[in-house]
């Protein structure tokens, strides 16, 4: 299984992904950028465009959305471009995804 | 000196030299995607869902475009606006579209703006309004962001391969995101566009242009329409409509029978031609449902706005004489057009065309123009000088060979997917088509 955590880009976001592999037993990969192996990952909306977001999450088997306050994203329009991510997800049930709240 | 130019002189450069009025008082809004931008020229951006539940007027006034005022307040160039900064560096006398589009708002307006707290939040006076991207056609230089038809054929086919100067991504993605909720599903972004109407809108909107997709396709669009009768207002309401198959025209007229909208409707050449390029169209259908717009009271004029890009020039006099014939037949005021130049995707440009191919194309407008008596000259004139003198698209595409190479590479795909033929559609470009 492949699971995709979805956060601001700093390093909050990767620890995170280490708390939540631990917690399910599994491992942190780290910055999704070669997805070829099951486990945890991690991306923001600074690594991607939403575009590029709205195939990419299409390989992986459960998201987590980090509910990371607005303040702790440095651009404005990527805590938006996260929100609205989650809007699309949540309305078509394209993936199942947990909101994770920090 | 020319008036817009005094009018720079007098209310823009008075204030910083980089005040635009549309920044407060002017905004396009995709509802059915989250997005807005201060105007055509900008990039959109999202909205934030969380700050248009607890305030509708955050559709427009989002801390992005908040940012951008205080920087045009202080004399900075918000860099979504390069548009105009480009062309106001070609010289000092340069009259850019923030000159032309400050314009539409009063002086006493345009102070408010400049002595207001750039994070107020202003209504609106001029807006344009997508509900969603429903769409029956899918026109050659159009998306899947505004038409569910082309997302249909990206999901179907594939993206399309081999289109190098595709940088603004229309054919790369089927921007399922762009309809951020399902039909049946309350949208958010609507709900706060209706609570703002209520509250506001109606009263300080001058213009409302309503977008789509198809407009008259849209599930939304009749609730709209009752929505806006139930309200006095002087807003003048525009439908930006394909007036396609499906388009239901007696429906539209009759919903809107004391209102007196304006019609605009997309069409740059005709028959065959038409069909070719704005693929879904049937232009008979189309030429039928203009003259039902025209024959009724509800529609107060007709607008046929022209995206003029490489294949619409081999027939755009016909098209022409088709409006000369109308103006003629409903009154020369009652029908207009305007000819805006298609720029992206640019291998659709006029300029991918060979040189002696746009010369006499350029001749052949010329000379309808000289035979014909009409009141858009200058848009004429402009595109005569376009057709004739510009040699690549924009600035960042002058090796006019690789637009030639995706010209070709795009319209193969095309034919195939869309059971088309360019050589038979278009027989004078055979040659040239097929040694590119």
């Amino acid at each position: 299984m492949k699971y995709l955590c979805i956060g601001n880009p700093t390093s909050h976001t990767d620890n995170m992904t280490t708390i939540l592999a631990k917690t399910n037993k599994s491992i942190n990969h780290g910055l999704a950028t070669k997805i070829d192996k099951d486990g945890f990952y991690h991306i923001s909306l600074a690594d991607i465009t939403i575009l590029e977001a709205e195939t990419f999450i299409e390989q992986f088997d459960q998201l987590y959305f980090l509910q990371q306050p607005k303040e702790s994203y440095d651009n404005e329009e990527v805590y938006n471009n996260t929100r609205i991510l989650l809007l699309y997800v949540k309305n078509w049930q394209v993936k199942p995804f947990k909101l994770i709240n920090v | 000196m020319s008036d817009l130019k005094q009018y720079k002189l007098r209310v823009l450069d008075t204030k910083t030299p980089t005040f635009c009025g549309a920044k407060w008082y002017n905004a396009t809004v995709f509802l059915g995607s989250g997005k807005t931008m201060s105007c055509h020229h900008n990039p959109y951006h999202e909205i934030s869902d969380t700050d248009v539940i607890t305030n509708y007027k955050a559709l427009h006034n989002t801390s992005i475009k908040k940012k951008q005022r205080a920087e045009m307040l202080r004399g900075e160039r918000p860099k979504g606006c390069e548009y105009c900064w480009r062309v106001e560096d070609i010289s000092p006398d340069s009259i850019s579209d923030r000159v032309i589009k400050t314009q539409d708002f009063s002086d006493e307006d345009n102070n408010i703006a400049f002595h207001a707290d750039p994070n107020a939040d202003f209504d609106l006076q001029i807006m344009e309004l997508h509900f969603d991207k429903v769409c029956q056609m899918a026109c050659s230089y159009c998306h899947a962001g505004y038409s569910t038809t082309w997302a249909q054929d990206i999901k179907q086919n594939g993206v399309y391969e081999d289109v190098e100067t595709d940088t603004h991504q229309h054919y790369k993605y089927q921007r399922k995101i762009d309809q951020l909720f399902k039909p049946d599903q309350e949208n958010l972004y609507v709900e706060a566009f209706y609570k703002w109407w209520d509250a506001d809108l109606h009263r300080t909107l001058k213009e409302l242009r309503i977008l789509g997709g198809e407009p008259l396709l849209s599930p939304h669009i009749w609730r709209f329409i009752d929505w806006y009768k139930s309200k006095e207002t002087d807003c003048s309401l525009h439908i930006v409509t394909n007036l396609g198959p499906k388009v239901n025209v007696d429906k539209f007229l009759k919903a809107t029978e004391d209102i007196g909208v304006v019609v605009l409707t997309s069409n740059e050449t005709v028959d065959s031609h038409a069909e070719y390029i704005r693929d879904g169209l049937d232009y008979d259908l189309w030429i039928q449902n203009v003259e039902k717009c025209l024959s009724s009271d509800s529609v107060r004029e007709v607008v046929i706005l022209l995206t003029v890009n490489a294949l619409s020039m081999l027939k755009i006099t016909d098209l022409l004489d088709q409006i000369v014939i109308w103006k003629q037949r409903y009154g020369k005021d009652r029908l207009t057009f305007i000819a805006n130049i298609l720029r992206y995707p640019v291998f659709q440009n006029i300029s991918v065309l060979p040189k002696d191919v746009r010369k006499q194309l350029a001749d052949k407008l010329s000379n309808w123009l000289s035979n014909n008596n009409i009141a858009e000259v200058d848009t004429v004139e402009r595109l005569i000088s376009y057709t004739e003198l510009v040699d690549y698209p924009t600035t960042e595409f002058i090796d006019i060979e690789s637009t030639r190479k995706d010209f070709k590479s795009f319209f193969t795909q095309y034919d195939k997917r869309r059971g088309k033929s360019f050589t038979e559609t278009f027989p004078e470009l055979a040659d040239w088509y097929g040694d590119i």
